[in-house]
């Protein structure tokens, strides 16, 4: 009953003129810098930082919590239309979302990622406030083992993406965890593979990579093929998801509210993962898993719902403990620090306006973006019915901003370009992109939580097995690796067996 | 054919005066357009944060536009290395912090340019101060806790820095020198990540700056053993120095400055100067860092250049007798 007089507390905050403002503004411009590739969150977060400093601290939380959600919605449409994340986060929608558009589905699928974002949004909001301060414990065990041990477990379900075959998709996740060793050593600050070009001083950029291999090298294969074809099938198969459609997609929004709630409260974690993590269960449990990839709705509604529900996940331990769990939640830190407010255990006590007017204003965000995302369907899918050979110029400009604008770094726009043309040869013979992009995430953090843990543990293997949550995922890691071996069906055994 | 030649012609004219055009700003009319400052760490840290409060005073002192941008990795050295070899126009600029400049280099091998010389040094405008801490839960309540255990058990006790080349990463192996202990470091991406870790009991201490662990020590879930100054800091009285308790070597700070590249004009230096300097005395700005736990510390641009330089070779001196290498593990 406690939390309810709360709540209400927290929505007579959110919703006064001011307030609605601030969270429209946000999510105005969350969704139009989800939409821009690879401006994500942090940039816009980090532009608008400052002025906030005029405006009271529960509007400014609240403006730029609204960015971050509406930068969550944004970046699937994109996805959805063009084959190119409008932010790491929105990768996996590509994967089917794309082709859902190429079969005249692209409506269905923006609304579908508009109404799953919007329930998991809701639900984890709950979730958040159920849940917060257990939850912001549970995410303080995680120390470095049980980091690596996680990214065992992910790199063990990365094969699972794979809609061809399986050992090309292997040679992807090699080849993306090679990429990801690039750069300084972040233990002992030796460069690795930099050969003195400062740029790969950070390692090569993922966002970079990821739209070179999904945007550009798609645009490269297309505009081979209009000559022969049309892109896009020309009639328009209606504008919203269907009752079929939700009826396939209410299991995939709610397995992927959670699994991208409770994954997206460790700290560190980033929104990639809880997306691949829902796209790849929903794979294994569907009963088509080969149509994965090809365009089911299930491959949409998942992921989108997850990575909205780790947007509230990450705000559990910022929030809840005042600790930074990404690149946007530091940025939120600091502007509740330069409005003088102690993030923290006390927030909630100190500044209950700011912290339920938060939690409160979450929810109208999530109304505002799917009474702005809905009606906007309609006119993303009319610029899909331009001419192919006026749309692909503009998407290789939009490209070029979304590369440079991360670091204002022209070299960045060079490695986007490369990793095109490593896009479009990666096409022509079979290798997909979804798993060299997830190696490439994964890598480097495995790696650091590995030598980490070995520091801690004074050079002692064994500390991955001692430590009952560490032991736990790698127990499950090996049960996954194995597992085809032993059972008889099951599309991984017979590829192995065929191979 | 001739109308061909004409027309190239004119279009070669034109884009050499576009390109002539471009010229170097004097004073007077500096700054022309936004002055970008390069933040050589992720956003929301220390750092990061220093400048995007500041950033507005700055701006209106200066007279134009202050944009900030994070260009993270190599222990700031590759943020600042985009400067390096950026035009010396005095519009990008990058925020210096002494420990990028002195320390980094003698832990980074194949450093592509030389931090003293090839910068030009603006000013100081600040320092943050280092601290060692433990969770509330932790045995030690006090530094010389700390000390006897370690003295006790080399090795055994694992700290966190926020990375290789940061300044409390500095502090922790002058305090081993100092208090002739062996506590291991543990390199993280950063004084956020290292708190986490520290609450969880992952590690048994930290090294890190005021920021990241304020809010936990205000909760009292942690506690602060000590700050690496000489005096105590004015907003905590109640918290010792390293140096009052007999580590008088342990005497490290960050200096936050402002770097550009070299061969920057010496009247836009002057500008800088006097703009950091009045920014500096402005009693909101003062107030203002003072919430992060900044203090002011203002210095001339050559003034500070001879501060990181000496420093340096303090800093190596001590890893000579210490033994340890450049690009080593620890």
């Amino acid at each position: 009953m406690e939390i309810i007089k709360e709540l209400l507390f927290g929505f007579s905050v959110a919703l006064t003129p001011m307030n609605i403002f601030y969270c429209f503004l946000g999510v105005l411009v969350g969704t139009l810098v989800g939409v821009l590739p690879g401006v994500g969150p942090p940039a816009a977060l980090a532009l608008l930082l400052p002025a906030t400093f005029y405006v009271p601290p529960a509007s400014a939380v609240i403006l730029l919590a609204g960015i971050m959600y509406g930068a969550m919605y944004g970046g699937s449409t994109t996805s959805i239309l063009v084959n190119i994340p409008g932010e790491a986060a929105s990768v996996i929608t590509c994967l089917d979302g794309y082709q859902m558009a190429r079969k005249g589905r692209a409506g269905p699928a923006l609304g579908i990622s508009a109404f799953g974002s919007f329930i998991a949004g809701t639900i984890s909001i709950f979730l958040l406030i159920l849940l917060a301060p257990t939850l912001a414990r549970f995410a303080l065990r995680f120390g470095p083992p049980e980091y690596f041990a996680l990214m065992v477990l992910g790199l063990s379900i990365l094969v699972y993406l794979a809609k061809g075959s399986i050992i090309n998709a292997l040679i992807m996740v090699c080849f993306g965890l090679l990429l990801g060793t690039i750069g300084l050593d972040p233990l002992t600050g030796v460069p690795r593979f930099v050969y003195k070009i400062t740029t790969l001083m950070d390692g090569i950029g993922l966002v970079q990579v990821v739209i070179g291999l999904f945007g550009i090298s798609e645009v490269l294969l297309n505009v081979e093929k209009t000559f022969k074809q049309e892109i896009f099938e020309t009639k328009i198969k209606g504008l919203l998801p269907n009752r079929e459609d939700w009826k396939r997609s209410i299991g995939p929004i709610g397995r992927g509210t959670f699994i991208g709630f409770f994954l997206g409260v460790i700290p560190g974690m980033s929104v990639v993962i809880p997306t691949f993590v829902s796209y790849v269960m929903e794979k294994k449990i569907s009963k088509h898993p080969e149509k994965f990839g090809t365009g089911v709705i299930e491959g949409v509604a998942g992921p989108e719902s997850a990575n909205n529900a780790a947007s509230s996940g990450t705000l559990v331990p910022t929030l809840s403990l005042g600790i930074p769990t990404g690149a946007s939640t530091a940025l939120l830190l600091g502007a509740l620090m330069m409005h003088g407010l102690r993030p923290g255990p006390l927030l909630i006590k100190e500044s209950p306006e700011v912290f339920w007017g938060v939690v409160a204003s979450l929810y109208v965000g999530n109304v505002m973006l799917l009474i702005l995302n809905l009606p906007l369907i309609g006119l993303w899918v009319k610029i899909l019915k331009v001419p192919y050979h006026f749309l692909f110029s503009l998407i290789v400009l939009f490209c070029i901003i979304g590369s440079y604008v991360t670091n204002n770094n022209p070299y960045d726009v060079v490695i986007m370009v490369i990793f095109g043309f490593i896009g479009y040869a990666m096409k022509k013979f079979d290798f997909e992109a979804a798993p060299l992009v997830l190696a490439l995430v994964l890598g480097p953090m495995m790696e650091n939580a590995f030598r980490r843990s070995l520091v801690i543990s004074d050079g002692n293997l064994w500390v991955f097995f001692k430590r009952p949550l560490s032991a736990i995922f790698i127990v499950i890691a090996l049960f996954i690796l194995f597992s085809p071996l032993f059972l008889r069906k099951g599309r991984l055994s017979e590829d192995l067996r065929s191979d | 054919m001739l109308k061909n030649l004409a027309v190239k012609g004119y279009i070669i004219i034109l884009l050499i005066s576009f390109i002539l055009c471009i010229n170097y700003a004097s004073a007077q009319d500096y700054p022309k357009a936004t002055v970008q400052i390069v933040v050589p760490f992720a956003p929301g840290g220390a750092t990061d944060i220093f400048w995007r409060s500041v950033a507005d005073s700055l701006g209106k002192n200066l007279g134009g536009t202050i944009a900030i941008l994070n260009k993270p990795g190599g222990g700031g050295i590759v943020g600042t290395s985009s400067v390096v070899n950026a035009k010396p126009d005095g519009y990008t600029l990058a925020a210096g912090n002494s420990d990028t400049l002195n320390l980094t280099p003698l832990f980074t091998r194949d450093l592509p340019f030389d931090t003293i010389n090839d910068l030009t040094y603006i000013a100081k405008f600040a320092i943050f101060l280092h601290t060692v801490a433990v969770r509330t839960e932790s045995p030690f309540k006090t530094l010389e806790d700390l000390v006897a255990y370690a003295h006790a058990n080399p090795k055994k006790l694992k700290a966190g820095t926020p990375g290789v080349g940061t300044t409390p990463y500095m502090a922790l192996h002058i305090f081993n020198q100092d208090a002739k202990v062996e506590i291991v470091p543990v390199a993280f991406g950063g004084g956020g990540e290292v708190v986490p870790q520290l609450l969880g009991g992952h590690i048994d201490a930290a090294f890190i700056s005021i920021p990241p662990i304020k809010s936990q020590y205000l909760a009292g879930k942690a506690r602060i053993l000590a700050m690496f100054s000489e005096k105590r800091h004015p907003a905590y009285p109640d918290i010792p120095t390293a140096f009052e308790k007999g580590y008088k070597k342990t005497v490290i700070t960050t200096g936050i400055g402002l770097v550009g590249p070299k061969g920057l004009p010496s009247s836009i230096v002057k500008k800088w100067e006097e703009v950091a300097e009045k920014t500096m005395k402005d009693p909101n700005v003062i107030s203002t860092i003072q919430k992060f736990d900044y203090v002011a510390d203002f210095k001339r641009g050559e003034d500070f250049r001879k501060e990181v330089a000496d420093e340096m070779a303090f800093f190596k001196d001590l890893m000579q007798k210490a033994g340890i290498k450049p690009g080593a593990k620890k």
